[in-house]
């Protein structure tokens, strides 16, 4: 969907007066510095067991953690946070057998953990693998000698780790599937997601894209975005901002020497959004072209 | 080779042999021995598989996959007699709905332990969500089982009649009218029954089909090519049964009707190579980077050894059964039936290594693969937190629990060609044929 249109609907959807929001997100690659602040502190926020991650920063381009790509003095970095897009046409919604993983109304993709029997087949679905399982009892940070804390903050002698974070959240046994769920209790309060809370960069944005006075939807006009996988038509709920200087793609079958052979012009800001694996190709290039129009 | 009807059957009163008991025996250890290492899946969870948050399903799915096609073979034979009127069969098709029967149970039970909470397994029935289709798949696999055991059951009941039994539901033998009946009602059966075996791989393809995350599997020949490779590999695993079986003076199988069978193999493998074929053109024609990727895994990757293992499998099985000479050979025609198994567990395997191999997001680092890092062997990690790619490698559970259930198969499979009349009524059928 063009983000105009999207910002139509969501005039739309305000002016029909149903009330209904939709929670979503924008996150300005721009301003993201990589620092994975909100992707520990939403292990913090939701008690998310060691070799978990709700939410992680991917690199773009170089397929290597925190390198950049080009050849210097020709370098460029970007990064992209990735946790659950609480897409409007979830994939993995649609696979559970036991409903146990659902959209609220507000847009929100929850899990029931009681419900959850464990097949994965959600995480089969999930297109960006934002869904972990527990393959073993979650640890926690690991308790001193006396015991730790139990989820909610109650002390317990027995137990063998630190639960910490938001008291409400659920904890998840062994066997379960887990992920993001934009901190629904804080949101429910009124609150923001922890990860747009600690951003240092300010680089994220929460808000209600049927609200067409929200700052995410004023983003999503203003702004050029994309949202991940987008062909697949998932509809996702989390739009990016570009980097302004986006990094080119490194396609490892287009080695130096092979593209040399092949007489290809070396990958260039502007194919990265026509060669990107990872991230919507027509709405990058849609973005691209919008921030040359500018 | 002449019809081998000088061995004399095996009695079905006499008792059986001690080599016998011992081989249920040994087979019930095993299963036990499967169902420990379940235990102990069960109290430390999956992490003591060889699956991560890469490698999202594994052997477990690997040999469901295998399972639920091998229990098409039954249904062929059985089917292709009443609604073919392929009567040289008919004698078969106990025997064969009752490998069809085990074979599918066996396919329901591989998907528990793959299960993080197996003990929520009612869940699918209370909680069903229409739109998944593992719930299409469990209702249509419970329908086939069903379905079986009711064929099974309408195959046994004359035989069962005259012996009295009360399960024949019956007082006494069956006349001639009521086992007319009863014929009919066979008959009538095949025609549900054979589109419901249809469903049961179709929709078992459809699990993984109708994902578009996964590129591999994200192809509308998917469901025809799980029939044709159920029908391949459920037809292989039936010659083997029948030879085995044959051989075990279990059962008199005509000479001609082997080679009907072993020709009819033939044909599946021409089918499903077919089908294999048109979806490696498709896909790698146009060279969609995203697309051909797992294929290049399988084509000339560190997977070639899978799908080319198949194909040579394939085609040897094949040439095993081209000409008329060989398909009267029974050591041949079984050999070309269990390669067909084989190759098919191969095509099994590489869609769940090749699917998987790597995540639709291929950027650094990769997807946390939720397994806790701080065991370390000499201060080093032992495993990475993230991960780009699988590195999949089963683990001794896993092949433990897959060990447990087949030994269950065999020795199911075993009691009942044993003590059920699976061929009373197939000498009964002879016997009326004859007169």
């Amino acid at each position: 969907m063009d983000t105009h249109e999207s910002a139509t609907m969501a005039t739309m959807a305000a002016s029909t007066g149903t009330g209904a929001k939709r929670w979503g997100m924008v996150i300005n690659l721009d301003r993201c510095i990589g620092c994975w602040t909100c992707a520990v502190a939403c292990k913090s926020n939701n008690d998310v067991g060691e070799g978990l991650w709700w939410n992680r920063i991917l690199t773009l381009g170089s397929g290597q953690m925190d390198v950049p790509v080009g050849e210097y003095p020709n370098l460029t970095l970007a990064y992209q946070p990735t946790s659950c897009m609480h897409c409007d046409n979830p994939p993995c919604v649609k696979v559970c057998p036991v409903s146990a993983t659902f959209k609220r109304e507000d847009g929100i993709v929850m899990i029931d953990y009681d419900r959850c029997i464990g097949c994965r087949y959600c995480m089969v679905a999930c297109p960006y693998n934002v869904r972990q399982f527990n393959w073993e009892t979650p640890t926690q940070i690991p308790a001193n000698e006396g015991g730790g804390w139990l989820a909610g903050g109650v002390a317990d002698p027995n137990a063998t780790g630190y639960h910490v974070g938001d008291a409400l959240k659920p904890p998840r046994p062994v066997g379960v599937v887990e992920k993001c769920d934009f901190c629904y209790q804080r949101v429910d309060a009124g609150e923001q997601p922890f990860c747009v809370e600690v951003c240092p960069s300010r680089a994220r944005f929460f808000g209600d894209l049927n609200d067409p006075s929200s700052e995410v939807s004023d983003l999503i006009r203003s702004q050029p975005t994309f949202r991940v996988l987008e062909e697949l038509g998932t509809e996702p709920s989390v739009y990016y901002i570009p980097p302004r200087n986006p990094p080119a793609i490194q396609d490892p079958s287009l080695d130096p020497e092979r593209r040399q052979l092949e007489g290809t012009p070396a990958p260039s800001a502007a194919a990265w959004a026509g060669q990107a694996p990872s991230v919507d190709r027509r709405a990058v290039a849609r973005a691209g072209s919008k921030l040359e129009g500018e | 080779m002449a019809v081998r009807t000088e061995r004399p059957l095996a009695s079905a009163t006499a008792r059986p042999g001690p080599a016998f008991l011992g081989l249920l025996a040994v087979l019930f250890v095993i299963f036990l021995g499967g169902m420990a290492a379940w235990g102990y899946q069960l109290s430390h969870g999956l992490i003591v598989t060889g699956m991560r948050d890469v490698q999202i399903w594994g052997l477990y799915i690997t040999c469901f996959m295998l399972f639920v096609g091998l229990s098409a073979g039954g249904l062929i034979v059985a089917s292709a007699g009443t609604m073919f009127g392929v009567r040289r069969l008919a004698p078969l098709a106990p025997l064969a709905i009752w490998t069809s029967l085990v074979t599918v149970a066996m396919a329901a039970f591989l998907i528990l332990p793959d299960m993080g909470h197996p003990e929520r397994l009612l869940n699918l029935v209370f909680d069903a969500h229409l739109t998944s289709p593992l719930v299409w798949d469990v209702a249509v696999i419970v329908l086939y089982g069903l379905l079986s055991l009711v064929y099974l059951w309408l195959h046994l009941r004359p035989t069962l009649a005259a012996q009295g039994n009360p399960l024949a539901l019956t007082r006494g033998p069956l006349d001639a009218t009521a086992r007319r009946r009863n014929e009919r009602i066979v008959q009538g059966l095949a025609f549900v029954a054979l589109p419901v075996a249809i469903a049961v791989h179709s929709v078992t393809a459809w699990i993984f089909g109708l994902q578009p995350s996964h590129p591999y599997w994200s192809t509308a020949i998917l469901a025809p090519l799980f029939i044709t490779s159920a029908l391949v590999s459920g037809l292989g695993l039936l010659l083997v049964v029948l030879l085995l079986a044959r051989r075990a003076g279990f059962l008199d199988l005509a000479g001609d009707t082997v080679s009907w069978l072993a020709g009819l193999l033939g044909v599946f493998i021409a089918a499903d190579l077919f089908m294999l074929f048109a979806d490696y053109l498709t896909t790698m024609f146009p060279g969609n980077a995203t697309d051909t990727q797992p294929l290049q895994l399988l084509l000339s990757g560190p997977y070639a050894w899978v799908l080319w293992g198949e194909i040579v499998l394939m085609v040897v099985a094949f040439a095993l059964v081209f000409t008329r000479q060989m398909r009267e050979r029974p050591l041949i025609v079984g050999t070309a039936g269990a390669l067909t198994v084989l190759a098919t567990f191969l095509y099994r395997l590489g869609m769940v290594l090749a699917g998987f191999r790597t995540p639709l997001l291929e950027l650094a680092p990769g997807v946390a693969t939720g397994q806790v890092t701080a065991t370390t062997v000499s201060g080093i990690p032992t495993a990475a937190p993230f991960a780009m790619v699988s590195t999949y490698a089963p683990t001794w559970v896993e092949y433990a629990v897959i060990g447990g259930i087949l030994a269950l198969w065999l020795l199911l499979l075993l009691v009942g060609a044993r003590w059920l009349p699976l061929r009373a009524y197939a000498a009964q059928v002879e016997d009326e044929e004859g007169a």
